[in-house]
């Protein structure tokens, strides 16, 4: 298989239920927000065309479902990862304190070769509800966290009204690339479902 | 089956983006017994896909119909035409969903389609409609040849019920089931003969008709009640034909008895009418059943017996009905009996007695009640101590493990026991293998249902919208699982937290990590009150009623099954039965599901929903 310029970006998206996660992606993919969401079940993707740096990637956004026992699903879309977006809710603490568990949930499940420099970005989202008045996180706080952590990067953001969204997955990809810098990435074999001329199916089903 | 796809996306239930109709098929080892066949795709539809769930057999999951089936002939009954119910059943949720609804760009099911797909959705909508009509016209034909030809013992008594009117509502009964026996039974008299080769067959063949159909159908319970050594006697049973309604009165004292429980069910005139009520049995007996008393349980490990005889000696339509009834006499207390004595035809009363909190609680109509006497074959009531809510409705739901479930018991049983199974299994292997004999279907209990393929092709064709929620709810069993007053008690449990202020507290308690006050805390709460206006948001059912009877659901099946809680993805599987059913019918529903069907899927490990992702 020869190896050729990756083109493709997976990003996850992790976080407690209800924090806007889905509300993100879609703002960054689609420019739209919506008050109607669906809870999110399993997980579902979105893919964007983004260029950085003069070059075209396509970027796989996978947003997955908040409630915890989804969490060991996890390894069956965590693996491949390139970036973790980390996202909790200004206005829970809850969700602010359960950063810690999806960070090291992620990173037993995706078992990336180098956890400790493994990319992450942090966003706290709903910056915008009652006119922050109802935050309970404190920007300082989620930063000292980010530091402990290994200088995570750090956006405050708002899906609804599209704050930093744009600047925070801008950093989320050239994190993501910076992972493995210019490196001729090895592609593994695609696995051809269509094609058929295999001589074992690949379909896991019937 | 067709491979769904090789993206994730398949799990998302909530995507709208699978915009095709196809089957899915899930291999999983839990899972494969089910076919799931999704219908209905509507282009731009935003609800989750439709899923209807066939418990498959091995004939059932792997034969395409010949097109044959479907395309017979449409015969005209004489039957009169059942009035439509299913419209002013469904829609408990306060919308109207069976309209389309182009100015308002919502679908037949009341969700909104997406503006960049309303011009294909207008596009369909004819040809979905022509489609539709033809589906209701095809399964309207098969219901009421379904109802005229193999229903009839159940069919009247439910018009009788709703005439009020016991006395001439049992003789009705008792006419058409004889005229049903004299066709019905004559084969499978043979059938028994054969089998069994029972001398007394031989005497009673010389009796007119209507006492050999009769007779037919002893032939199997006075087998067991000869090897468990209890004394039946012929002349009761010649008189129980002729006074039905003292001997129904002696039977229900021998059931009492429990030790001549299977005497009682030689009597088939009797257990004609029990069966023919037993979902209302069920409902006034069960509403006073508090606490099983010791007789009870031996009473069900008896009628756990008979489930399996059933499933050999199906093919008798008025046997099946007998065991029907005797099942449904397991979980009568004494004390039931007088009531039931009193009022067993009368519905109205019955609803008068039953105290009813919630909107709850609707019969399938008759003429789908053989398809769910098929189905609920496969449940069976037993007793759980471990996942009781509370000692006071101490019976719970399990599903039988095809015939494992039905095994084990034997096993654990007395040798008495023991000796039936061998003696049922030796009836099994001495059963002709002929089209009129009964055909095993896999571990299904399938007895002798010959419209079985023809229905098994209309549900691939899909089914109406007017039938959907009570198909749903017959092949799932509902009426089978249900017990009266179970729902309102997993809700009364702690009806002080189910207040809407103390729900709200809850939540504002987890977010803000403050210590919880509730020593027992319902963990899955905060993420039910979440999930609710993420539940097809927009939809006009999920209004603030709506959205109280989901909450109630799930935190009523969260209760029910602890070990599963709450997961999202139910609340969408509870959302749509709530679209189609009453909601004490889709609680019953979503235990059926949730409990059966996906056993294991979301519980706090996820295993089975690990398996589905890893192949």
């Amino acid at each position: 298989m020869a190896s050729r310029r990756r083109t493709l970006l997976k990003v996850i998206i992790l976080g407690d239920s209800g924090v806007g996660k889905t509300s993100l992606m879609n703002q960054y993919v689609n420019k739209k927000f919506s008050n109607q969401y669906k809870a999110t079940i399993g997980a579902d993707f979105l893919t964007k065309e983004v260029q950085f740096e003069d070059r075209l990637f396509t970027l796989q956004i996978w947003d997955t479902a908040g409630q915890e026992r989804f969490q060991s699903l996890g390894v069956a879309f965590y693996r491949g990862a390139d970036c973790c977006v980390l996202v909790y809710d200004v206005n829970s603490m809850k969700s602010f304190d359960n950063l810690n568990n999806w960070r090291e949930e992620f990173l037993i499940q995706a078992s990336p070769s180098d956890p400790d420099n493994f990319p992450f970005v942090l966003l706290g989202n709903k910056v915008d509800v009652d006119g922050g008045n109802s935050r309970v996180v404190s920007e300082k706080k989620a930063k000292a966290w980010c530091a402990s952590k290994g200088n995570i990067p750090y956006f405050e953001t708002s899906a609804k009204d599209g704050i930093n969204v744009e600047e925070a997955f801008q950093c989320i990809v050239k994190n993501a690339l910076k992972n493995e810098p210019e490196e001729e990435l090895y592609m593994p074999d695609t696995v051809d479902v269509v094609g058929g001329n295999r001589g074992q199916g690949s379909s896991g089903c019937c | 089956c067709t491979t769904p796809t090789n993206e994730p996306r398949t799990l998302n239930l909530n995507d709208g983006a699978i915009d095709q109709r196809r089957s899915l098929c899930w291999t999983t080892e839990k899972a494969s017994p089910f076919l799931i066949h999704e219908i209905f795709q509507n282009p731009g539809q935003t609800q989750p896909d439709l899923i209807i769930l066939i418990p498959s057999s091995s004939s059932l999951a792997a034969r395409e119909l010949p097109t044959s089936q479907t395309e017979r002939p449409r015969r005209r009954t004489a039957a009169p035409r059942r009035p439509a119910t299913a419209r002013a059943a469904a829609a408990t949720m306060g919308a109207t969903p069976f309209d389309f609804d182009f100015d308002h760009k919502r679908d037949v099911y009341g969700f909104a389609v997406r503006p960049q797909h309303l011009q294909r959705f207008r596009e369909y909508a004819k040809i979905y409609k022509e489609e539709e009509d033809e589906r209701t016209h095809r399964w309207k034909d098969f219901l009421d040849r379904l109802a005229d030809s193999a229903d009839l013992p159940s069919t009247p008594s439910i018009h009788a019920a709703a005439a009020g009117d016991a006395e001439s509502a049992e003789k009705s009964v008792k006419e058409e089931h004889h005229e049903a026996e004299n066709t019905d039974t004559d084969t499978n008299l043979e059938y028994l003969k054969e089998a069994d080769g029972n001398e007394e067959l031989g005497d009673v063949n010389g009796e007119p008709d209507d006492i050999k159909g009769v007779t037919s159908n002893l032939e199997k319970p006075k087998e067991d009640s000869s090897s468990r050594g209890a004394d039946c006697d012929e002349d009761d049973e010649e008189e129980g034909e002729a006074e039905e309604r003292n001997i129904k009165i002696e039977c229900v004292d021998q059931v009492d008895d429990n030790d001549e429980s299977i005497e009682a069910k030689g009597k088939p005139e009797d257990f004609d009418d029990v069966a023919g009520n037993s979902e209302k049995l069920k409902e006034e007996t069960s509403a006073d059943y508090v606490t099983p008393n010791k007789a009870s349980e031996e009473f069900k490990e008896i009628n756990e017996g008979s489930e399996e005889i059933k499933v050999i000696n199906g093919g008798s339509e008025g046997f099946k009905d007998q065991n029907g009834g005797s099942k449904e006499l397991g979980e009568v207390n004494n004390d039931n009996f007088k009531r039931f004595e009193e009022t067993p035809f009368d519905k109205g009363l019955l609803d008068e007695l039953e105290p009813i909190k919630v909107e709850s609680w609707r019969r399938v109509r008759a003429s789908l009640s053989i398809i769910e006497k098929m189905m609920s074959s496969r449940v069976v009531k037993r007793n759980d101590t471990a996942n009781a809510i509370s000692g006071e409705v101490a019976t719970q739901l399990a599903s039988i493990e095809e015939d494992r479930a039905v095994e084990e018991t034997h096993e654990g049983n007395s040798a008495e026991e023991s000796y039936d199974a061998e003696k049922v299994d030796r009836s099994q292997d001495g059963a002709p293998g002929d089209s009129t004999s009964v055909t095993l279907e896999g571990d299904n209990g399938g007895s002798y249902f010959p419209w079985r393929e023809e229905l098994e092709s209309l549900v691939r064709g899909g089914v109406p919208i007017a039938l959907r929620g009570e198909m749903w709810q017959a092949f799932v069993g509902v009426g089978a699982r249900k017990i009266t007053g179970y729902y309102n008690k997993l809700l009364d449990e702690r009806t002080d937290v189910l207040d809407e202020k103390d729900l709200k507290d809850q939540v504002v308690n987890e977010q803000k990590s403050s210590p919880k006050k509730d020593p027992k805390p319902e963990k899955w709460k905060g993420q039910i009150e979440k999930d609710l206006p993420r539940t097809f948001p927009g939809h006009p059912a999920l209004d603030e009623d709506g959205r109280n009877a989901l909450r109630r659901l799930l935190t009523a099946y969260a209760r029910h099954n602890p070990s599963v809680g709450y997961c999202q993805a139910m609340n969408f599987f509870a959302g749509l039965f709530l679209l189609f059913m009453p909601e004490e019918n889709a609680f019953w529903a979503l235990v059926g599901v949730i409990d059966e069907y996906f056993e294991g899927y979301y519980t706090e490990e996820m295993i089975e929903s690990q398996v589905l992702l890893i192949f």
